[in-house]
């Protein structure tokens, strides 16, 4: 039975295979970043379609197509996507794996971002809008200037979809790329259940510490204009 | 003397459900109409159809000549000149209470921020609010809400305000101090509609009392 040193040596430091998890944690932050960017900025849009046709019954033949793009990428499994995108889509062209993984889940993640966004937009008060139409806006105007802001306090919470990109790196397997869990099975599988995937799934940094406390001064800034933030900001 | 608001021939249904039906009325400038009646009636539907936040059914609506409901007319300059003070405030959450009487001049007005400013301080040093500038709607009490709302579509310089029960969310003491605030603005010869079940303060300012029965417009004497 090798103790537990050999074991830390065996698995991190013969072969240099510190680095493999290194370069897997490397590919893990460059795929959510870039799935992140992709699928905020499209999801921000569909939601704006879908709210706008709420709102003002414009852009009818937009919002059904936006309709089917987020209830199919919901109603489809990930690795569903990933596969057809990787092995249909991309097939035939020299497309690099990372960017086809930022494709893949940024299209995935576009779509819960959407809905986020677009609850957040009707999640605040028809009084909101109605009052600024009443005073002159446009719809477009009200919306930008006054329910949109407010909407952004309400979809705060789409930063577990930041989580939920790094932790579902496993998957990066798939596109034959290697994420920071996938490198894990790399190891000798001895290995890999004695020592490789306890340190990877203690997630070293730990993303998700860090998201929930970046995420929470965020949301204390936001709350400023609530009474129940003012009792919590020191103003 | 021209009348400011003509509604001739005015029907609202919603799903086939008549809530109002064969409205005429007349409106010419510095009047005080008081609009009264159950709940349910259709008060706050002939208030909003007056500003198309609900689209009539039938007939027309004339304001200082022009039919709002012809397709060519531009309803938000419309607005501009009717503006709307709601039962629920709807002061913006997100703006200061200074930022919510500014943001529409200076963005449809097209006025100068610092002159938009100082003309609402003015409004709020008027009415007892102006150490209330920078704070938040969240902070406010619902008198105070109520009467940013009045300054806010008073910082518009509309022709005609609408009120829609102003004052029914709020307790008897903040209910007077926007009474007054309405009361000022009736002697300034503003051409006000007022939903209101508060009698006495009808009579006090109404220089005509309708209610609405059997989704009718009837003239209370």
């Amino acid at each position: 039975m090798e103790s537990f040193l050999e074991h830390l040596y065996s698995s991190f430091i013969v072969e240099q295979r510190y680095m493999l998890i290194l370069h897997g944690l490397f590919n893990t932050l460059i795929v959510t970043l870039g799935a992140l960017v992709f699928g905020f900025v499209l999801g921000t849009l569909t939601a704006l379609i879908r709210s706008s046709h709420h709102f003002s019954k414009r852009f009818r033949i937009l919002n059904i197509c936006a309709t089917c793009f987020v209830y199919i990428l919901r109603g489809t499994p990930v690795l569903v996507q990933l596969l057809i995108m990787k092995n249909v889509i991309f097939a035939h062209l020299k497309c690099h794996s990372i960017l086809i993984g930022i494709f893949a889940f940024g299209l995935n993640s576009s779509a819960y971002v959407a809905e986020i966004i677009r609850s957040g937009i009707l999640g605040v008060d028809i009084g909101q809008y109605e009052a600024g139409i009443s005073l002159g806006f446009s719809s477009a105007q009200t919306l930008k200037l006054i329910v949109i802001p407010q909407a952004i306090k309400n979809s705060l919470p789409f930063n577990q979809r930041i989580q939920l990109l790094v932790k579902r790196d496993c998957n990066p397997r798939q596109y034959s790329h290697n994420g920071s869990n996938t490198c894990c099975r790399s190891y000798n599988v001895a290995h890999i259940f004695t020592f490789g995937l306890f340190c990877c799934s203690c997630n070293l940094p730990n993303y998700r510490v860090y998201c929930f406390f970046i995420f929470k001064q965020i949301s204390k800034e936001t709350a400023k204009s609530t009474f129940r933030g003012l009792k919590l900001c020191k103003t | 003397m021209q009348n400011i608001i003509s509604i001739k021939h005015l029907f609202k249904t919603f799903n086939n459900m008549p809530i109002l039906k064969d409205i005429n009325l007349d409106i010419a400038q510095g009047e005080r109409i008081i609009i009264t009646g159950p709940s349910g009636s259709g008060k706050s539907t002939l208030l909003r159809c007056l500003n198309l936040l609900e689209t009539p059914t039938e007939g027309d609506i004339y304001f200082m000549g022009q039919n709002i409901l012809d397709p060519h007319c531009d309803i938000h300059k419309v607005r501009q000149k009717m503006c709307m003070v709601f039962q629920q405030f709807n002061l913006f959450l997100n703006f200061s209470v200074i930022d919510n009487i500014t943001l529409a001049p200076i963005k449809l007005l097209a006025k100068d921020p610092t002159q938009a400013r100082y003309e609402a301080r003015g409004l709020l040093e008027r009415f007892g609010l102006l150490n209330k500038a920078e704070y938040y709607p969240a902070q406010l009490s619902g008198g105070q809400k109520q009467r940013v709302a009045i300054l806010r579509a008073l910082a518009m310089s509309p022709k005609v305000m609408l009120f829609d029960e102003p004052t029914s969310a709020l307790d008897p003491f903040m209910k007077n101090e926007v009474q007054n605030l309405i009361n000022v603005l009736g002697h300034e010869n503003m051409t006000m509609i007022i939903i209101t079940h508060d009698i006495d303060f009808a009579k006090n300012i109404a220089t005509r009392i309708f209610s609405i029965e059997n989704h009718q417009l009837i003239p209370v004497q």
